[in-house]
């Protein structure tokens, strides 16, 4: 298996890729609800920042030519819990064709701006 | 490599939630973050760690066993606790499964909540088959 061969960037993020292919596998960086000027999209709206996060996730995988099929593990972080239960039906749609990944789901104090409430990372893996 | 070649759950609250509980993809298995629940998704032993820890190792058992494996092929593990004290003593528990093998590479951070108020570790799991 090779070393990282394949970088993509959303909206010029700096020191940090937000995905890298090796060998097989899609390593999508912690996605966060931001705009191309990294202002946070949707402060106090938990379910617009699940549709964000996932349609950049959606973005993501597209450079690579891949869809939600190809996510085999997905992490989510949260600052609220039980709004992440509410909001839930946002995500499941963005599996709806699939079967959903493995998946792990905690809740942190914070992310890297204060009112980002959700950050999604997730591994793909190309047919 | 063909991406999810084989989807493995083990009860119908992973459904509910939309993931699944581990997913194989060419020689790699990805296990969700297990927790200790029950067919109900309902916490099983609240405020008990050393019980949730021997459950969550259990199913991770159940789930590699199912995939022909045991805890002598994961590669990688992300420990997520409410309570890192509680952890740290009920560590002889998870060593325990890791008996006569390499123990993988591990990462073990404190959290302020997992999915049910009264869940005290979850535990996630990569491994390469043979």
């Amino acid at each position: 298996m090779a070393k990282p061969e394949n970088i993509f960037q959303l909206r010029g993020e700096t020191s940090y890729s937000q995905a890298v292919e090796s060998g097989p596998l899609i390593h999508v960086a912690g996605t966060v609800s931001w705009d191309d000027d990294f202002n946070v999209i949707g402060d106090g709206d938990f379910e617009l920042q699940v549709a964000t996060v996932y349609n950049d996730i959606k973005r993501t995988l597209a450079a690579y030519g891949l869809t939600a099929d190809s996510i085999v593990k997905e992490t989510v972080f949260v600052t609220g819990m039980d709004a992440m239960i509410a909001a839930n039906a946002v995500r499941a749609s963005f599996y709806e064709t699939t079967s959903p990944p493995a998946s792990t789901w905690v809740e942190v104090k914070r992310l890297a701006n204060s009112k980002l409430a959700v950050e999604v990372e997730v591994i793909a893996v190309r047919n | 490599m063909a991406k999810q070649e084989q989807v493995f759950n083990i009860r119908q609250a992973e459904q509910d939630f939309a993931f699944s509980q581990a997913i194989k993809a060419g020689n790699m298995l990805f296990i969700s973050g297990t927790v200790s629940w029950d067919e109900n998704a309902e916490p099983i032993a609240p405020g008990d760690m050393k019980a949730q820890v021997k459950n969550v190792y259990d199913e991770l058992q159940k789930t590699l066993e199912a995939h022909g494996a045991s805890f002598a092929n994961v590669v990688k593990e992300t420990v997520f606790t409410r309570d890192m004290d509680a952890l740290v003593e009920a560590a002889p528990v998870r060593a325990g499964y890791f008996e006569g093998c390499a123990p993988p590479a591990s990462t073990w951070v404190e959290i302020s909540r997992l999915v049910h108020p009264d869940l005290l570790v979850e535990i996630e799991m990569t491994a390469v088959l043979d």
